[in-house]
């Protein structure tokens, strides 16, 4: 058996004695979730717009994730909606962030690894990078949404005389704490994820005029500075989104 | 309030133009040559076709530059550049851009554009982004950015120590980093008290557990199907440093799912002092099934969409799916699944605890 067999049976066998029946829905979201990634490789290879691509299938691995997680229609809708703008901003954002960065391809310390490859593959590069900015910060994006939407409607439910003034105000205050943890998972995410290039830059004691014009460096910064700007973006949406929600379909008399 | 909010906004467009043009004019701050791109032309365009029937161009522009800094500042010089479509390890220059040259001290023709400088993009990027936080959550979201600051200092030190052992201990050096990182983090929220112990403690045990049944995993299998070669610019050991970035990688989410449940479970036992051990662990375990899901998103879209232009690279040159997978996506999926392990543990950890420790007294005494 594989590493990887293994692994996932682990995390089978702990998600069936942790979450009981939510297992399916968690592991099986899971795998669909790889499922589409791995379209959306293998599209771009074939030749596809490699941002239109990702944007197309964004848009299905945010509906799996939210509506795979037990959150109730209605919650799970405004938190699609909240998702869906947020990535329509992203998208409108990716392409000069890519274009005055030009963050595309590999870096030159890249260089060893590519030795045997033929680069020249007929698809721009500058597209994929915007592609993969835009699929890292899809998960962040769908998970704050849901809690911010969660946490929301919990309080509308709660204290439903709340006046529309202030619930922008507690918007903000369970924005804030939402975001201190959210901002965590995604710095640590992306160092976990690079962690072998920041040993390499202080190794090869890179100056700090290389480092902060490194190809590589600054398109990792971007990627997670994109993607808090992307989950800060899910506070001020839900919040407008749930109150207007609140009016129109009055979600505290249908409880 | 809103006379405050206008003024805060004013001195943060002040700042933020400031550090722009700080950074589009600080030439003189660099040691090597920065030239400003005055115009570029099309000198020619070929087309080429690789052995897997990839179609590109190449093609030769010519680049007029003018020198930013050093004793020839203000000279106009021609330099050619060459790029491809797919602009993979090169690019395309435009008229605006600056960029670091090489060889223009040497009276040789050798002079060579050495990549664009990024620092002014980097600026308003960071300026933008900590503005927007500031703006939309206020005080917290300045107090979520002083405390990745610190994590990023700690990081920095770490690597420097992990270095002077020539990385020999990397292991053992970021397994302090773990506890060092969760406990200032974490402290960060809740202050000094019994909720800072009951998240720091669930959240470093999940990490080491799920790191523990990871290198169980790998000894049972005999490490089958992994390639560390495979581990992207690996300069030491490639195995230690995918352990290290597996430990790392997946620590943000344990502490964001711990933080979550042990707060919401105080707030439980505050408004029902009477609640034992089992109703807070039911709870806290009802509470976390929710976030796991999105939870392991989040983090399996980063390690994925991480592997996205080489899998292509790979696919592009003629290699089949299953090496693709093998050599490009095997160890982002190994690194979510373990992320995935370690956040499906958190859940009952942080609750067990949080049941024992908050349900053990009634009633608190402020």
């Amino acid at each position: 058996m594989g590493v990887i067999t293994s692994l996932a049976l682990v995390l089978l066998v702990l998600l069936i004695l942790v979450t009981g029946k939510d297992t399916f829905s968690i592991f099986g979201g899971l795998i669909l979730n790889f499922i589409l990634i791995f379209m959306v490789i293998i599209l771009i290879s074939l030749g596809t717009s490699p941002l239109i691509t990702a944007f197309i299938f964004g848009l299905m691995i945010l509906a799996l994730i939210i509506f795979f997680s037990p959150v109730d229609l209605k919650t799970g809708l405004v938190a699609y909606l909240v998702s869906v703008s947020v990535v329509l901003v992203l998208v409108a954002l990716v392409v000069p962030i890519q274009h005055f960065g030009q963050l595309q391809g590999f870096g030159n310390e890249s260089n060893e690894e590519l030795g045997g490859f033929s680069l020249l593959i007929g698809i721009s590069f500058q597209s994929i990078s915007c592609a993969a900015i835009l699929l890292s910060a899809l998960g962040a994006i769908a998970e704050a949404s849901i809690a911010m939407a969660s946490a929301l409607k919990e309080l509308i439910e709660q204290t439903p005389d709340l006046k529309r003034h202030d619930l922008y105000r507690d918007g903000v205050e369970i924005g804030g704490k939402i975001m201190g943890t959210a901002y965590n998972t995604l710095f640590f995410g992306f160092f976990g994820g690079y962690l072998a290039l920041f040993i390499w830059f202080i190794e090869l004691k890179y100056s700090p005029s290389l480092l902060i014009n490194d190809k590589l460096f600054i398109a990792e910064a971007a990627s997670v500075l994109v993607s808090m700007l992307a989950v800060t973006l899910t506070v001020p949406l839900t919040t407008f989104l749930m109150v207007h929600w609140r009016q129109k379909f009055q979600i505290v008399q249908n409880k | 309030m809103k006379h405050k909010t206008v003024f805060q906004v004013i001195i943060l467009v002040i700042v933020s133009l400031a550090a722009i043009l700080l950074t589009r004019h600080d030439a003189f701050l660099y040691h090597d040559t920065v030239a400003q791109v005055q115009a570029t032309k099309v000198l020619h365009r070929t087309p080429s076709e690789d052995g897997f029937k990839n179609v590109d161009h190449s093609t030769t522009q010519s680049v007029t530059l003018r020198l930013l800094n050093t004793a020839q500042k203000g000279k106009i010089i021609q330099v050619q550049n060459t790029y491809t479509d797919s602009q993979a390890v090169d690019q395309n220059y435009r008229p605006g851009q600056q960029v670091l040259i090489s060889g223009a001290n040497k009276k040789s023709k050798n002079i060579v554009i050495q990549g664009l400088k990024r620092d002014t993009f980097m600026v308003i990027l960071i300026c933008a982004t900590i503005s927007l936080i500031l703006i939309i959550v206020h005080r917290r979201g300045l107090m979520a950015i002083l405390s990745l600051i610190a994590n990023v200092l700690l990081f920095i030190l770490a690597i420097q120590i992990e270095l002077l052992h020539n990385g020999k201990n990397i292991i053992p050096i970021f397994a302090i980093l773990v506890v060092l990182f969760t406990v200032c983090t974490i402290a960060l929220i809740f202050g000094l008290s019994q909720e800072t112990l009951i998240a720091s403690i669930a959240t470093i045990v999940s990490t080491f557990a799920s790191f523990g049944l990871f290198i169980l995993v790998l000894h049972l299998t005999g490490e089958k199907g992994i390639h560390y070669e495979a581990v992207e610019y690996a300069v030491q050991g490639p195995k230690n440093i995918f352990l290290a970035q597996v430990m790392i990688g997946v620590l943000g989410a344990i502490m964001d799912e711990s933080t979550d449940i042990t707060s919401a479970m105080y707030q439980l036992k505050q408004e029902n002092t009477d609640f034992k051990f089992l109703r807070i662990f039911k709870s806290g375990l009802n509470m976390g099934k929710q976030i796991i899901g999105p939870l392991i998103s989040i983090l399996f879209l980063i390690f994925m969409a991480d592997t996205i232009p080489m899998a292509v690279l790979y696919l592009r040159n003629g290699n089949s799916i299953a090496q693709t997978f093998n050599w490009t996506i095997y160890l982002g999926v190994v690194q979510s699944l373990v992320s995935a392990i370690g956040i499906v543990l958190a859940v009952p950890l942080t609750s067990a605890l949080a049941g024992r420790l908050l349900g053990g007294n009634h009633g608190r005494h402020n």
